[in-house]
C-alpha cells in the first residue's frame, strides 16, 4: 500500500497550504488591525488535526526569531488540552525545550513531564523560554500579577471553548493573536444566567473569537478544510455541523475498515447485527427502539446499549487503516466509547458495562469526551424518548460532539419517536440583539437535517 | 424537576393540596420589612399607573398620578414615595460601625431593609422604574428638562441597586412572596400559573373541602400585579382618557371625580395584593429558618447593602455605569456563578427534604458508618511518601450506582471534608450496600464522623469558594469595543 | 392588525355559528405553536377563533392586547413618521447602507377604508410599488409603510399588514418593523418580544419574497437582513436601528405554511358536531355547548402543553380535562419525563405509597423510583409547620 491509496491527496495539500500561510502570516505578515496588531482565527471541523498546526505554529514561530526567549504562548482552556500541546509539540520537536506554566496542584502526566525536553516552570521563569505552554486561566494569573513576560506570539487552542472571560486574562500577552478552534462543538457554559450580558460586547459568556471578531472584524477568518479523524463516509453527516464550511476527510473512502465475524443470530439478534452491519459497511447506524415514554436515565437504553456492545464482541471486529497501513488488526475495547448527555446516564450505563465486564470501554458526557477520539462509538442520542425538545438537548454542540469522535463508525441509539420533536416548528426562543447564535433555532436546524442524513442507516429494534 | 418533585406533584393531585417540598424556610423574613405593590401601564415600561406601599398587613398607602405618561404628576407622587423610601431604607446605615482590620477599615450596618413585593414581575418594574430615575439631572440646564429632586434620584438608585442585586442567588434584601412560595411547595401547576400569587395560595391553602385544583381555578383572574387584568385595564384606559380630556378643558372637578375613580380601581387591586403577600408572608414565616446558612447569607446580603451604602454617601452619589465595563462584567460573572454555586449546595445539603432527589439519583449517598480506620496510610498520587488516609465504610439500603472515584464532600463541613468514592458493593441478599471512601483532605475534621450523629451523608455539593483568578483593569486590545466604552446619558426624556 | 374574514368561505358546516378569526400574523404564530393539537387545527382549518369559542363560559380567557400598548404603538409610529421620516433615515443609512438623502414614502395605512376592502386595495397597490421599483423606476417610494401582503392559504386568500418595507438601490428590498419596547442601554427590554418581532418580520420577508417571484423578479432580491426599529432608553426618542439576518425566521415562515392544515380533511364534518354549537351563538345552554365541545375535543385529539395558556382559547377547558383523568402532562413536559408508563398523577401517588407497580411501570424504571421518593419523603416529611419559638 502507499500513500496515494490512503489519503485524498488534494485537500491534504491544502489543509498544508493554508498551515504555511497561517503560520507565514502570524509570524511576518503585515498587520491587520488598528493599533499595529495581527488576529487570525483558524475553524476547524471536528478531528482537523488542530494539534498539527498548534504544533507547526510552535515550532515556526520557534524558528522565525531564532529561539529568542518568549517568542510564542500556547495556551488552551483546560489542563488536560494543555497537557496534550505539551505532549505534542515535544514529540514534534524532540530537539528543542518546551516550557509549560502549570497551574497550582496541577501537574504534568508522568509521560509526558519524563521527556527531555520539557520543562516545568513557575510563570516568572518564562522570558528563558521561547515556546511557553499553560491553560488560559493561568497565564491569566500570572499575567494580572506582572508575572509574564510579554510574548511576540499568542495561539489559543480550542478557542470556540474559550470564554471572552478567559480570553480576557492573555489579551494583553501579545500583539499578534491566533486563535484555532472547532466552532461546532459545545460552547463554553455559564451557570450564571446566560441572557445577563447576551449581545453586548461586553459579555464575558462569548466565546474568544466572538469577542476578538465583534471588536475586530477585519481579523482573518480561515476556514480549515480537512478533518483526519473523521472518515470519508462520516461527512455527509457532520457537515450539518460546519454551514458554509467545506472539508473532506484526509483519508479516502474505504481506508477506514470494520470487518465483522458474520451474524446469524435470528429475532431481535438479526436486528443487532443489522445495526453492527451498517456501522461496519457504512460507518453509520441508527438504532431505533421503540417509540415509548422514557427516563432519562432509561434502562432499557442501557440494555440495548450493553446489547450492541456485547455482540460487537462477539463478533470479533477488526479494523484496518492508514494506522495498520491497510491490514485488519482486533478492535480493543479501549478504542470503543458511549458518549451520553448526562450524568445519571452514565452512571446507569457504568453499572451495566461493568456488570457485562467492559470495564474497559469508555462511557462519558458528549462534555467529557470533546477533544477526544475512537474507533467506535455509541452514541445515546440526545433527544431520545423526549416529551419534547429543549434549549439542552437540542444544543446543536453536544450532537455534533457525540458524532465526531470516531474514525471507523458510529452507532447512534434513540427511539422511533425522536425526529418528530423537530418535526414541527421551533418553539420560541428568547433573542438577544447583536448575538446571533439561538441554540434552539440552530439545534432544532441541525437535529432534522442529522434525522434526515441518519435514515438510510436506521434499524428498527 | 426531579423525582421527588413529580411525586409531591401527584400527592398534591390526590389530595386536593400543595405539598411542602422544604423542611426549612431558604430565606432570611425580617421582623418589619418594606412592602411594594407597583402596577404597570400596559407597554409603559418606565412609569407606574400606581404603587400600593407601606410596612403593615392591614393598611397600605397608594399613590396614583392618574396619567402616569406625564412626570408632571408622577414625579410628585413617586417623590412621596421615595422619601417613606428613602428613610426606611436608609435607617439601618445611620446605626452603622466602622470596623478596622489591620489598616483597612470600613462602614457596616447592623442590619439590612427588607424589601417584598407580590411577584418577580414587580421587581423588573421596580429596576425599570429605578432605571429613569436615577439617571435625572438635579440641576437645571439650558435646554434640559427641569431639574428632580434628589431624593428622587437617590430612590431611583436605590431601586437600581435592588433590582441588580436581585439576580445574586440567594439574596434576601427582595424577595417576591411567589418565589418564596413556589420554592416551598409542589403543586399541579406550571411554572407560569405558580407565577400567579393568588392561584399558588389557594394551592397551599385552599378552603376545606375544595380541591386546590379549583380553589385555584376560583381566584387566578384575580391580579396582584403588575399589570391588571385586560377588562380592568380597559376600564382605566377609559378613566385615562377622560382624565386627559378633563385636564385639557381645565375642568378640575371632573379631573378629580375621575381620578378618585381610577384610584378606586387601583385600591381595590392593590387589597388583594397586599393581603395576599402579606398572607404568603406570615404562612412561611412560621416555618422555622434553615439553621446553618441563611444566617452568614444574611450577614453577606448586610455587606452588600452597606457597600450600597457607602457608595451612595461617596463622591459618585451613588451614581452607577448602566453597563459595566468589560472587568466588571468578568468579576461579576464569576462572583455571580460562584454565589450561585454555594446557594445551590446550600440549600441541597441543608435540608432532609432536598437530600431526597440527590440520593434518588445517586449525586448523594446517605449511611450508617459501620467501620473508621483513621490509621490507613497510602501513597497518594504523585507524591513520593504515605500519608495518613482514613477509610470511611458506610452501610446504606438504598441502591448506590456512584461511580467509583468520584469526589464528595461530607454534609457537616462541605467546604473541608472531601472524600472519593474507593469501593461499591451491594449485597442482593439483603439488599444493603456498602460503600468505601477515603478522605483525602481536612482528615481532622473527618475524625468527627465516629462521633457525629448517623446516618453521614456525602454529596458532590461543595460550598468551598473558588479560587478566582485576577482580573487587570487595563483591558487588552482584543477586548476593546470599537466604539469606545459605553456612557450613559442623562436619559430622561419627556414624553408629552 | 386582523381582518374580518370574507363571507364565501369553506368549511361553513365545522365553523356553523362560532366567531370567525381573521388573518394576523400574530394569530398564525398562536396557532403554530401547537401543531400536534387536532382541536386547533381543526378550529384554524375552519377559520374559527377558539379565543372566542367559550364566550359566556367559566373557560373564556382574554388574551387581549393591552389598550395602553397600541397607543405607545402609535406615538413611536408617528414619531418615526415626524419631520419627513427624520430619524429613520439616518438608521437606515447606517445599518443597512441606503445611500439616499431623500426619502420618498408612502404610508398605505391611510387613505384607505379600515375594512376587508381597504386591505385589498392596499395590495394591489403594495403589488403595484413594489413592481415599479422592481423595474427601477427611481419615482417609487423607497420606504413604503403599511404595505400589505397577499397570500394564497389553501383555499384562502390571505392578507398581511406589514410595518415597512424599504427599498435601496439594486434594488434589494429590506423589511422593517416599528415596535414600541426599547432598546436600553443596547439590549430589547424583552428578549421574548424581540424573537416575536422577528419571526413576524421574517414571515412578511417570506411573503414579499413570493410577491417578488410572482412578478418574475429572483426573490433574492429581497434581503434577509431585517431592521427592527425601537425607542432607545427611558423615552419614545431616540429611536434606535437593530439589524439581524432571518435566514432561520424566514424558513420558520415557509415550515408554517407548509404545515397548515389541509381543509378537505374536514371537508365532511356535519355541523352538529362543529364548533358552532360550542358557540354562543349556536343558542345551546352551557353545559350543553361544553359537552358539546367535550365531544369534538375527543373527535379531533388535543395535546396540551404549557404554551397553551398564554396561546388557546380553549386553554381552561382542556386543563380542566386533563386534571379530571390526572393526565400529568397538565404541569408541562418536564413532569412527563419522570413518569413514563404511569398513566396518571393519581397513580404515581399510589406508586409512591408503595401500590404494587404493574409490569409496564417497573420496566420503565419509574415504580421503583416513585416507591423510594415517598418512602423518604415519608420519613422525613414535617407535620405542619413545626413550632418557631417566639412566633405564635
Ligand atoms: S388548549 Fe386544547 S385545544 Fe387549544 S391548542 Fe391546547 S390542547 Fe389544543
Amino acid at each position: 500500500m502507499t500513500i496515494a491509496d490512503f489519503y485524498d491527496q488534494r485537500v491534504a495539500q491544502e489543509a498544508e497550504h493554508l498551515t504555511q500561510l497561517v503560520i507565514s502570516d502570524l509570524v511576518s505578515g503585515a498587520p491587520n488591525l488598528a493599533g499595529g496588531h495581527f488576529a487570525a482565527v483558524v475553524s476547524s471541523p471536528a478531528g482537523a488535526g488542530k494539534s498539527y498546526l498548534v504544533t507547526s505554529i510552535a515550532g515556526n514561530a520557534r524558528d522565525f526569531t531564532g529561539g529568542e526567549g518568549a517568542t510564542i504562548a500556547v495556551a488552551a482552556p483546560t489542563n488536560d488540552q494543555a497537557f496534550g500541546l505539551v505532549a505534542s509539540i515535544a514529540e514534534r520537536f524532540p530537539n528543542r525545550p518546551v516550557a509549560f506554566v502549570p497551574a497550582q496542584n496541577r501537574s504534568l502526566p508522568v509521560a509526558t513531564s519524563a521527556r527531555p525536553n520539557v520543562i516545568s516552570i513557575p510563570s516568572q521563569a518564562a522570558a528563558t523560554y521561547p515556546v511557553v505552554v499553560g491553560t488560559l486561566d493561568k497565564f491569566g494569573d500570572a499575567a494580572g500579577r506582572g508575572n509574564l513576560p510579554h510574548f511576540r506570539y499568542l495561539c489559543i487552542d480550542e478557542a470556540y471553548q474559550a470564554d471572552a472571560a478567559k480570553y480576557y486574562g492573555v489579551g494583553a500577552l501579545a500583539d499578534r493573536h491566533l486563535l484555532v478552534g472547532d466552532p461546532g462543538q459545545l460552547e463554553p457554559f455559564t451557570t450564571d444566567d446566560p441572557g445577563r450580558w447576551r449581545g453586548l460586547p461586553e459579555d464575558p459568556t462569548q466565546t474568544a473569537v466572538q469577542v476578538l471578531l465583534r471588536n475586530h472584524p477585519t481579523t482573518q477568518n480561515h476556514r480549515m478544510p480537512i478533518t483526519r479523524r473523521l472518515n470519508a463516509e462520516a461527512i455527509g453527516v457532520v457537515e450539518s455541523f460546519y454551514p458554509g464550511h467545506a472539508f473532506s476527510s484526509w483519508t479516502l473512502p474505504g481506508v477506514r475498515r470494520t470487518r465483522l465475524v458474520p451474524g446469524v443470530a435470528s429475532g431481535e439478534g438479526a436486528r443487532v447485527d443489522a445495526a453492527l452491519d451498517l456501522v461496519a459497511a457504512h460507518g453509520w447506524a441508527w438504532v431505533r427502539l421503540p417509540d415509548t415514554p422514557v427516563l432519562t436515565a432509561d434502562p432499557a437504553t442501557v440494555e440495548a446499549i450493553v446489547g450492541l456492545l456485547r455482540r460487537l464482541g462477539d463478533r470479533a471486529p477488526e479494523v484496518a487503516s492508514e494506522r495498520t497501513d491497510g491490514m485488519f488488526e482486533p478492535l480493543g475495547p479501549s478504542r470503543v466509547a458511549v458518549v451520553v448527555s448526562h450524568n445519571n446516564q452514565k452512571d446507569i450505563l457504568r453499572a451495566g458495562l461493568d456488570g457485562a465486564g467492559f470495564d474497559e470501554i469508555r462511557v462519558d458526557t458528549a462534555n467529557k469526551l470533546q477533544g477526544l477520539e475512537f474507533d467506535i462509538v455509541i452514541a445515546w442520542h440526545p433527544l431520545a424518548g423526549l416529551p419534547e425538545g429543549d434549549t439542552f438537548h437540542l444544543d446543536p454542540g453536544r450532537l455534533c460532539v457525540m458524532l465526531t469522535r470516531h474514525r471507523h463508525g458510529c452507532i447512534v441509539v434513540g427511539r422511533a419517536s425522536d425526529p418528530f420533536l423537530v418535526d414541527d416548528l421551533p418553539p420560541a426562543s428568547d433573542v438577544w440583539l447583536g448575538h446571533d447564535p439561538d441554540p434552539i433555532l440552530d439545534g432544532w436546524f441541525t437535529h432534522s437535517m442529522v434525522f434526515d442524513k441518519l435514515a438510510p442507516f436506521a434499524v428498527d429494534f | 424537576m426531579n423525582m421527588l418533585e413529580a411525586l409531591l406533584v401527584a400527592q398534591a393531585h390526590r389530595d386536593g393540596r400543595a405539598q411542602r417540598s422544604s423542611a426549612f424556610r431558604h430565606r432570611h423574613f425580617v421582623e418589619a420589612p418594606m412592602v411594594i405593590v407597583p402596577w404597570h401601564l400596559g407597554a409603559e415600561p418606565f412609569t407606574f399607573a400606581a404603587i400600593a406601599y407601606g410596612s403593615h398587613p392591614e393598611t397600605f398607602t397608594l399613590v396614583v398620578p392618574g396619567e402616569p405618561r406625564d412626570r408632571q404628576l408622577l414625579f410628585p407622587l413617586a417623590l412621596k414615595l421615595a422619601r417613606w423610601f428613602n428613610e426606611r431604607f436608609e435607617a439601618p446605615w445611620e446605626l452603622r460601625n466602622t470596623l478596622t482590620r489591620g489598616t483597612w477599615s470600613f462602614e457596616l450596618a447592623p442590619t439590612a431593609p427588607q424589601v417584598w413585593v407580590p411577584n418577580e414581575g414587580a421587581v423588573t418594574v421596580l429596576g425599570k422604574l429605578g432605571r429613569r430615575l436615577a439617571y435625572l439631572p438635579t440641576e437645571e440646564r439650558p435646554g434640559g428638562p427641569p431639574a428632580a429632586d434628589p431624593d428622587l434620584v437617590r430612590f431611583g438608585r436605590h431601586l437600581m441597586f435592588l433590582a441588580r442585586n436581585a439576580s445574586r442567588a440567594g439574596q434576601q434584601l427582595v424577595l417576591a412572596a411567589t418565589t418564596v412560595a413556589a420554592a416551598n411547595w409542589a403543586t399541579e401547576q406550571t411554572v407560569g400559573e405558580r407565577a400567579n400569587l393568588a392561584a399558588l395560595d389557594a394551592w397551599i391553602e385552599p378552603p376545606t373541602g375544595v380541591h386546590g385544583f379549583d380553589a385555584a381555578c376560583a381566584v387566578e383572574e384575580l391580579s396582584a400585579g403588575p399589570l391588571p387584568p385586560p377588562s380592568i385595564e380597559r376600564d382605566v384606559a377609559d378613566l385615562v382618557e377622560a382624565f386627559n380630556e378633563a385636564r385639557r378643558r381645565g375642568d378640575r372637578q371632573a379631573e378629580e371625580s375621575v381620578h378618585a375613580e381610577v384610584r378606586a380601581i387601583y385600591t381595590a387591586l392593590s387589597e388583594t395584593a397586599w393581603q395576599l403577600t402579606w398572607r404568603v408572608m406570615e404562612r412561611e414565616r412560621k416555618w422555622p429558618e434553615e439553621p446553618r446558612f441563611v444566617a452568614p447569607r444574611w450577614a453577606s446580603d448586610i455587606e452588600e447593602y452597606s457597600s450600597h451604602m457607602a457608595w451612595m454617601n461617596g463622591p459618585a452619589g451613588g451614581r452607577r455605569r448602566t453597563r459595566q465595563t468589560v472587568p466588571q462584567a468578568i468579576r461579576l460573572r464569576a462572583s455571580a456563578e460562584s454565589e450561585r454555586a454555594a446557594v445551590e449546595a446550600q440549600e441541597a445539603i441543608s435540608d432532609p427534604l432536598h437530600l431526597i432527589p440527590l440520593l434518588l439519583d445517586h449525586r448523594a449517598v446517605e449511611g450508617t458508618l459501620v467501620e473508621y480506620d483513621a490509621t490507613h496510610r497510602e501513597v497518594k498520587r504523585g507524591k513520593r511518601n504515605a500519608s495518613r488516609v482514613p477509610v470511611v465504610t458506610l452501610l446504606t439500603n438504598q441502591p448506590c450506582l456512584i461511580p467509583v472515584g468520584k469526589e464528595l464532600w461530607w454534609t457537616e463541613y462541605p467546604d473541608r471534608v472531601r472524600v472519593v468514592v474507593e469501593r461499591v458493593e451491594r449485597d442482593e441478599s439483603s439488599l444493603e450496600t456498602r460503600v468505601v471512601l477515603k478522605v483525602m483532605e481536612h482528615l481532622d475534621d473527618a475524625d468527627h464522623m465516629r462521633l457525629a450523629p448517623q446516618p453521614l451523608c456525602f454529596t458532590q455539593f461543595s460550598t468551598r469558594v473558588p479560587w478566582r483568578t485576577r482580573v487587570s483593569d487595563t483591558i487588552p486590545w482584543s477586548h476593546q469595543p470599537p466604539g469606545g466604552e459605553y456612557d450613559p446619558a442623562d436619559v430622561e426624556e419627556v414624553v408629552q | 392588525m386582523t381582518t374580518p374574514a370574507p363571507l364565501q368561505e369553506p368549511l361553513a358546516d365545522l365553523a356553523g355559528a362560532a366567531p370567525r378569526a381573521g388573518w394576523s400574523v400574530r394569530g398564525l404564530s398562536k396557532w403554530s405553536t401547537n401543531l400536534q393539537c387536532g382541536t386547533a387545527a381543526a378550529a384554524f382549518a375552519a377559520r374559527v377563533d377558539l379565543d372566542r369559542l367559550l364566550v359566556g363560559t367559566d373557560y373564556q380567557v382574554e388574551f387581549e392586547q393591552s389598550p395602553f400598548m397600541r397607543s405607545r404603538g402609535q406615538m413611536v409610529e408617528a414619531k418615526v413618521r415626524e419631520n419627513g421620516y427624520a430619524e429613520l433615515i439616518p438608521i437606515l443609512r447606517e445599518t443597512l447602507g441606503f445611500s439616499t438623502t431623500e426619502v420618498s414614502a408612502r404610508n398605505l395605512k391611510q387613505g384607505y377604508p379600515p375594512n376587508d376592502r381597504g386591505l385589498l386595495l392596499r395590495a394591489t397597490e403594495t403589488r403595484h410599488i413594489i413592481s415599479e421599483i422592481l423595474r427601477g423606476d427611481l419615482t417609487a417610494p423607497n420606504i413604503l409603510e403599511g404595505a400589505v401582503l397577499e397570500a394564497h392559504l389553501g383555499p384562502y386568500t390571505a392578507r398581511f399588514e406589514a410595518d415597512a418595507i424599504g427599498a435601496r438601490l439594486g434594488p434589494v428590498l429590506h423589511g422593517l418593523e416599528v415596535k414600541s419596547w426599547p432598546v436600553v442601554d443596547g439590549r430589547a427590554d424583552d428578549p421574548g418580544k424581540a424573537a416575536e418581532a422577528l419571526r413576524q418580520l421574517g414571515f412578511y420577508l417570506f411573503l414579499l419574497r413570493l410577491l417578488v417571484d410572482d412578478l418574475g423578479t429572483d426573490p433574492d432580491i429581497v434581503s434577509s437582513t431585517g431592521l427592527l426599529v425601537t425607542p432607545r432608553n427611558v423615552g419614545l426618542t431616540p429611536l434606535v436601528g437593530s439589524v439581524r439576518d432571518l435566514d432561520r425566521e424566514i424558513a420558520i415562515a415557509q415550515a408554517t405554511v407548509d404545515r397548515l392544515p389541509d381543509v378537505r380533511d374536514y371537508a365532511h364534518v356535519p355541523a352538529s358536531e362543529g364548533f358552532g354549537p360550542v358557540s354562543a351563538g349556536g343558542g345551546l345552554g352551557v353545559q350543553e355547548r361544553l359537552d358539546r365541545l367535550d365531544a369534538l375535543t375527543d373527535t379531533f385529539g388535543t395535546h396540551y402543553q404549557t404554551s397553551c395558556l398564554t396561546s388557546c382559547g380553549n386553554a381552561k377547558f382542556c386543563r380542566a380535562k386533563l386534571h379530571a383523568s390526572g393526565d400529568p402532562s397538565l404541569c408541562g413536559q418536564a413532569i412527563v419525563r419522570f413518569l413514563p408508563r404511569v398513566p396518571s398523577l393519581r397513580r404515581a401517588a399510589d406508586l409512591g405509597a408503595g401500590a404494587p407497580p404493574t409490569d409496564e411501570e417497573t420496566t420503565s424504571g419509574a415504580a421503583e423510583l416513585l416507591a423510594r421518593a415517598g418512602a423518604l419523603y415519608t420519613e422525613r416529611a414535617p407535620e405542619s409547620p413545626p413550632a418557631v419559638p417566639g412566633v405564635a
